[in-house]
């Protein structure tokens, strides 16, 4: 290797190397900051923990994180379950099947990318108080619903690259379209999928508007809400905060890191044939 | 085992038309193959009988049951697809299962008759592995495998030799023929290569832009092309062709061109449909396998107007014979000749014509005169 050629590969490392410090220091304060007293925070913020001080995390599950969690967990579970089984089909719709004006309808899905969730937020509470409707169904009929366009994308751009003969043949073979769907595509396309489940899991697990609106039972808070109530109107104990936060960053970090190889294979179908 | 048959056949698509009113028939048992270069509608013939495209006009029918409304899938036929189409998360036995599972056969039944097909092409040791753990050779018996076990009344094989090397295909094709021998189900098989067509077809349809041509037996097509484009497409390497005029001189026939000038034999020559084209432009065909070196002995002897001066310019030793490529004034010909051949490249080299198997196609329709 040239003196050249090394110097220019240490400087591209070392900038990715600054870059990906950039963007996990605030994950490293926060796991940092959740085990140190809240005093010592105020006074040192980037100072390091001398002992490890975990009654933060008492704190946490003492003001109910638990519960929050196992409430998070539930509701974005089953969007993400209902939005899988609604775009799914629709995906295959768009991608596979002729039918009038089929660009103009997915056209129209996508146009709800275009939507921003704080400008639909007061006529859904009026939506839903006339329904009837509270706390977790108010909340993960609209995380249907926003997170159901991007889906449909991902999917449909997934589901065209599958090979039209494979449709054909399991089409000869005797199954309908939801046997296809089901028993053909969706397995093949497990890396849009993984790559959907994810995207909607982060955005629902952190999504705050919607569930700070819509959910009135205390008992009922996902996490972001449920954190906002560690802080008071005029006292915030921070320690606490620290550890419910990073208590709520792990699940999504543990599902990144299993699902990784599958997230970059979906984001990329359809780039490289 | 049915027949398929279809009738006045035509496909659209927007302003192209695939298919323009066809008409054919694979007999019961029949070997049926539809060739032609890319893109002359064959496939889209298969993908109708198939039921996967919808006929603009005309009829199919399977057996007796006319089947333009019926789905594929009761249509009672299994596919071979030209890239194999495996479910690539499947097993080889979940391949093979899966239209049988659909059917809601019994687990036994299923079994036996995936193990039984599998045991027939010499694919029961890769039951388990998954299409991408496969070589060419094995997916496309996986592929044939899962056509086989479902016991339909035709096979409809999309071009399935057309992605295995050279050797392979060979060995392939023989091996169809064997299992088409075997199972006696009717088939129909398109492919756009004329070396299969001929060796596997008990009949062959020849097809070009949306029509068939010609269908008839290898054979027949080959002695007797309906057209300049059959007498071209079937054979290897393709017939030669010379834009000639026909003349008469005492009594007799004369095909001639500019540094060439060869006599009809006298069956033709008296043809009527020949004497009715007399000073008109004809285009002379003879196949390589026609030509023959006149310095060695052969089934031409030479006499008036049947020699040839040419001038050698390509040699290819293809062992049992010589693919000569030789030159006659303006006219280029393709011999094949017998590997004895002292053929040289740049050296002259004179050769006989079998002027009784030569061929005359009219100058403007491309039809056959004789």
């Amino acid at each position: 290797m040239t003196r050249m050629r090394r110097l220019r590969v240490i400087l591209h490392d070392g900038l990715f190397a600054l870059l990906a410090l950039v963007f996990m220091l605030p994950l490293v304060w926060t796991a940092v900051g959740s085990l140190r007293p809240g005093g010592d925070l105020r006074i040192a913020p980037w100072g390091l923990p001398t002992t490890l001080h975990l009654q933060n995390y008492q704190a946490a599950w003492q003001g109910r994180i638990g519960l929050y969690l196992l409430n998070s967990t539930a509701v974005t579970v089953i969007s993400v379950v209902v939005i899988i089984a609604l775009s799914a089909p629709a995906a295959y719709a768009f991608a596979r099947l002729r039918f009038p004006a089929s660009a103009l309808i997915l056209g129209f899905v996508l146009t709800g990318l275009l939507i921003p969730a704080h400008a639909v937020l007061i006529p859904l509470y009026r939506l839903n108080a006339a329904l009837g409707v509270g706390d977790y169904l108010a909340i993960i009929g609209p995380y249907v619903a926003f997170g159901l366009p991007l889906s449909v994308l991902l999917l449909r751009a997934y589901f065209v690259e599958v090979p039209a003969e494979l449709m054909e043949a399991a089409i000869i073979d005797g199954a309908g379209h939801l046997r296809i769907l089901w028993s053909v595509f969706m397995p093949i396309a497990r890396p849009a999928v993984a790559t959907v489940a994810i995207f909607q899991a982060a955005w629902i697990w952190n999504e705050l508007p919607f569930a700070l609106v819509f959910i009135n039972e205390s008992g009922h808070y996902t996490l972001p809400v449920g954190l906002l109530s560690f802080q008071g109107e005029h006292i915030a104990n921070w320690g606490a905060i620290l550890a419910g936060v990073t208590v709520a960053v792990v699940p999504l970090m543990v599902l990144y890191l299993l699902f990784q190889r599958h997230i970059i294979r979906g984001l990329t179908a359809g780039a490289l044939k | 085992m049915a027949r398929v048959r279809v009738a006045n056949l035509s496909k659209r698509f927007g302003q192209t038309e695939a298919v323009t009113s066809v008409h054919l028939e694979a007999k019961d048992h029949e070997f049926l193959v539809l060739v032609g270069p890319s893109g002359c509608g064959k496939t889209t013939i298969l993908r109708m009988i198939a039921g996967l495209e919808e006929p603009t006009a005309g009829d199919i029918y399977i057996g007796d049951r006319r089947v333009n409304d019926v789905s594929p899938k009761d249509r009672d036929i299994a596919m071979v697809f030209q890239n194999y189409a495996l479910y690539p998360h499947m097993t080889v036995y979940d391949n093979m299962a899966f239209s049988l599972r659909l059917s809601k056969l019994p687990r036994e039944q299923i079994e036996a008759g995936v193990h039984e097909a599998a045991r027939m092409l010499g694919i029961d040791e890769l039951l388990d592995r998954r299409p991408g753990q496969l070589s060419g050779g094995q997916r496309q018996r996986v592929a044939v495998g899962r056509a086989v076990v479902r016991e339909p009344a035709v096979f409809l094989m999309d071009e399935p030799l057309s992605n295995l090397d050279a050797k392979l295909r060979i060995q392939t094709r023989a091996e169809l023929i064997k299992l088409h021998q075997r199972l006696g189900i009717t088939t129909v098989y398109v492919t756009h290569d004329q070396v299969e067509a001929m060796t596997m077809g008990d009949r062959i349809a020849v097809m070009r832009h949306g029509e068939v041509q010609q269908c008839d037996s290898p054979q027949a097509i080959f002695d007797r092309p309906i057209n300049r484009f059959v007498a071209g497409f079937i054979g290897s390497p393709p017939m030669n062709f010379i834009d000639a005029t026909l003349l008469e001189e005492d009594g007799a026939l004369f095909v001639t061109a500019p540094d060439l000038r060869l006599r009809l034999p006298h069956a033709m020559a008296e043809d009527e449909g020949v004497r009715r084209r007399l000073g008109d432009p004809v285009v002379f065909g003879i196949r390589p396998t026609d030509i023959h070196d006149a310095s060695l002995p052969g089934p031409v002897s030479p006499a008036d107007g049947n020699t040839l001066n040419t001038v050698v310019e390509v040699v290819e030793p293809m062992g049992a014979e010589s693919m000569v490529y030789l030159r006659a004034g303006d006219h280029s010909l393709v011999a094949s000749l017998d590997s004895a051949t002292r053929a040289e490249e740049g050296r002259p080299l004179d050769v006989l014509l079998n002027m009784d198997k030569c061929h005359l196609f009219d100058a403007q329709s491309e039809e056959t005169i004789v």
